[in-house]
């Protein structure tokens, strides 16, 4: 019994949706993770990029701020200072100094600069000239006053009392011989930083000791705290009025995120802010500026990173899908290369199979043709004789009947060529009483050999079916040789084809029973698997080829046993288009 | 002489052919037909196809030799059926000729005939003799001793009866001694039981 195992029956068992979930959950895996190293790479980048913005404006702030350090000391130097201080009321020094620092201001290019005395009033301003001149004003309440009276050098940054302008106020001791004679004080305005930050494409906040942001890029940031004030602090700030008397209360800066709430973080942390209408994230880096206890802080927006993150997903993404969808191409035309391959096996096998039952019947077929062929040799013989006897109407008789044997010679030789033919004439509409027919003349002296009984039930009013008429008689032939091949040592009496056809819904099923001794039902189970054969020297392709066959007409082929005995063999195949009724 | 062919192309032409060279012919459609219409016993050329349908040619010719008919059979066969041929000659068939050779068949026909025309001598000599004159016939024949032949035959008799019987059917058939009868017997093999007949007999029932 020849058996193959075809390849491809023994496919993988996991099933179908376990392969599409374990693939999204690998390609999910792969975008996060090139998110994930695209964020940690480009947010390295950006923590570097950040702390050169934040060490070039720490550069900046701290050069404008530390220009005039000096100026103070320096100009208290000069000697007319001194004598003006000692000598308050006169006019003279008076005028003196007044030029002294408005000619030393404009030079140096501090905002203000001006001389109070230990009671805090002024005595001599740059700005003496002007509308708003400081002379006679009294800043005893300035912290930077209290300090500079105290013997120290100080700095204090607030808005001034007179002009209602923010500056840095850097304020130096006068010494006298024994006592401090009075304070000399610069103000530095920060505005070339401020409007510098404003070009700068990310917010830069600079906050005082206390949390209070003082300079900001974002203006509306400005007098806003990092943390909630104590009472005492408030206390302080409007009693001192550092950032003027309109500034009565310090929100909190409208940042969400961990804010670190006086000192410099060592580390950049990420916040949350609306800045220009949009609310963005922010990388925030801080550092400490000058003696003041500043904290400046420079910020980089972080949508850029979540940005190329997005990116490099989406072309991940987009490289997945376009390895997903050649690879489907690919699969599809492999596919399709196969099924042709296929195809064109499947009607090489099918004429093979045509070949091998002609094959079968050629020893009938051999003696079929041999009947006219002798027929005509022996007409030869006697139309001969009656020509040499004179014998006209025999002679004319017999010519006549070689002409017969011709011609069905002929029909024979015909008929097995249409049939061993490779290529077949595709779809036409076939009646099923005519195929049974010609399937029949062919198998006729085969049936006659093995004397066997053929019945035939077809009404000859069934609708054709659309297909190839080879083909299908090829089908046929199967099933009839099947037939007869399995009652071949069936008893004479007994041995009985019969074929039957019937419009069943919309098939027209034409069944094919014999009286053989039957299929057992585990040679029935395999019957249409590919190479089984029981025959010892069989193919076994014929009952393959029959359901393909049935199959590729839209049909079906089944095996069952009948109560009574034998095989029946039942094939289904779908009703043609309807012609006109006739 | 006659011809049994059940394709009637085939038997119609052989006759009109046989006929137009002179012979006279009687067609049958079938193997029961003929055995049928035809006294076995006469002798005569019978054209037999093989591939019969109904009863084979091989089982027609099984009953001839059953009936021991001294019909001279000649088969015709198709290019498959040669060794089925070959082997009905060995079984005494007188010859076969494969279609369509029909002047292969004039040819071979002449010969049956002469063969039939001997058989038919050899009947009558044969039915010359008693029953008992033919068994011890045989035995002669195959070379056995009168003292043999004497206990073979049932009833057993005495060796000089059989010398008796022995000296008789010599006569009858106008023969010198047991080597001419034995060629005879072995010419006309139809006439007695052969030992092979009753195989013939099952090879001719089982389609091949």
């Amino acid at each position: 019994m020849p058996r193959m195992l075809t390849a491809g029956s023994s496919r993988s068992h996991v099933p179908r949706f376990v392969l599409w979930a374990l693939a999204a959950a690998l390609l999910t895996a792969l975008l996060v993770g090139v998110g994930e190293w695209t964020e940690r790479r480009e947010m390295g980048l950006k923590t570097q990029a950040l702390h050169h913005a934040l060490e070039a404006h720490a550069l900046g702030l701290r050069a404008t701020a530390e220009r005039f350090d000096f100026l103070p000391l320096a100009s208290a130097r000069h000697p007319a200072v001194r004598t003006l201080l000692q000598n308050p009321r006169d006019p003279g020094f008076t005028r003196a100094v007044n030029a002294y620092l408005e000619e030393l201001n404009r030079v140096v290019g501090s905002s203000v600069l001006y001389l109070l005395d230990r009671q805090g009033l002024t005595l001599a301003a740059s700005n003496w000239r002007g509308d708003d001149s400081f002379v006679g004003h009294n800043y005893r309440n300035r912290p930077y006053f209290e300090r500079a009276l105290a013997g120290e050098r100080s700095l204090f940054y607030g808005v001034g009392l007179t002009t209602g302008v923010p500056g840095l106020f850097i304020a130096e001791p006068v010494h006298g011989a024994e006592t401090i004679l009075g304070v000399m004080v610069v103000k530095v305005s920060l505005d070339a930083v401020q409007s510098a930050w404003a070009h700068a494409p990310d917010p830069v906040v600079l906050s005082d000791a206390r949390g209070i942001v003082f300079l900001s890029s974002v203006p509306k940031w400005i007098y806003n705290s990092r943390k909630p004030l104590a009472g005492e602090d408030i206390a302080w700030l409007n009693r001192h009025h550092q950032y003027g008397t309109d500034h009565r209360e310090y929100p909190l800066l409208p940042w969400s995120g961990k804010v670190p709430s006086k000192q410099a973080a060592a580390l950049p942390y990420r916040v949350r802010a609306e800045v220009s209408g949009a609310r963005r994230s922010f990388l925030v880096a801080e550092t400490d500026v000058s003696r003041l206890g500043w904290t400046l802080s420079v910020m980089a927006d972080l949508s850029e990173v979540a940005q190329a993150r997005r990116v490099a997903q989406a072309l991940t993404g987009l490289a997945v899908l376009l390895l997903l969808v050649s690879l489907l191409y690919w699969r599809l035309r492999e596919r399709r290369r196969a099924e042709q391959r296929e195809r064109i096996q499947e009607a090489q096998l099918q004429h093979a199979a045509r070949l091998a039952s002609l094959g079968e019947l050629a020893s009938t077929l051999a003696h079929e043709l041999g009947q006219p062929l002798m027929a005509l040799s022996s007409y030869a013989v006697a139309a001969q004789r009656f020509a040499d006897q004179g014998i006209r109407d025999m002679l004319q008789e017999t010519l006549r009947e070689i002409q017969l044997q011709a011609r069905r010679a002929a029909d024979i030789v015909a008929r097995m060529r249409g049939f061993v033919r490779q290529r077949t004439r595709g779809q036409e509409l076939c009646e099923i009483p005519d195929f049974v027919a010609s399937v029949l003349a062919l198998l006729r002296p085969e049936i006659n050999r093995l004397k066997s009984g053929v019945e035939l039930d077809i009404p000859s009013q069934l609708p054709p079916v659309l297909g190839d008429r080879l083909l299908l008689e090829q089908l046929l032939l199967n099933l009839l040789m099947n037939a007869l091949q399995a009652m071949k040592d069936a008893d004479e009496d007994s041995k009985r084809i019969t074929v039957r056809a019937r419009a069943e819904g919309r098939d027209v099923v034409v069944e094919v029973q014999d009286t053989g001794p039957g299929i057992p039902a585990e040679v029935a189970a395999r019957l249409f698997e590919p190479f089984f054969s029981t025959k010892p020297d069989g193919l076994g392709v014929g009952l393959k080829i029959c359901r393909s066959i049935a199959e590729s007409h839209g049909g079906h082929l089944s095996f069952s046993a009948p109560a009574q005995g034998g095989a029946l063999f039942t094939l289904r195949l779908p009703q043609g288009p309807c012609k006109e009724a006739r | 002489m006659y011809v049994v062919d059940d394709d009637e192309a085939v038997r119609r032409s052989l006759l009109l052919m046989l006929m137009s060279t002179g012979f006279a012919v009687q067609g049958f459609e079938s193997g029961e037909a003929f055995l049928d219409v035809v006294d076995m016993r006469r002798s005569g050329v019978l054209v037999l196809d093989l591939r019969l349908g109904g009863l084979s040619g091989l089982e027609v010719f099984a009953r001839l030799k059953a009936a021991h008919s001294p019909l001279v059979v000649l088969f015709l066969s198709g290019h498959g059926d040669i060794p089925t041929a070959l082997n009905a000659v060995r079984q005494g068939a007188y010859d076969w000729v494969v279609k369509p050779d029909s002047e292969a068949l004039l040819a071979k026909l002449p010969g049956a005939l002469d063969e039939a025309a001997r058989r038919a001598e050899a009947l009558v000599l044969w039915a010359s003799l008693t029953p008992r004159e033919r068994e011890v016939a045989v035995h002669v024949a195959r070379g056995t001793a009168n003292k043999e032949i004497a206990k073979l035959l049932q009833p057993p008799c005495s060796p000089r009866s059989v010398e008796t019987h022995r000296a008789h059917l010599f006569a009858k058939l106008d023969m010198a001694n047991d080597n001419v009868l034995g060629r005879w017997l072995e010419r006309h093999a139809w006439l007695v039981d052969v030992p092979g007949a009753t195989a013939l007999d099952t090879a001719a029932s089982t389609p091949r």
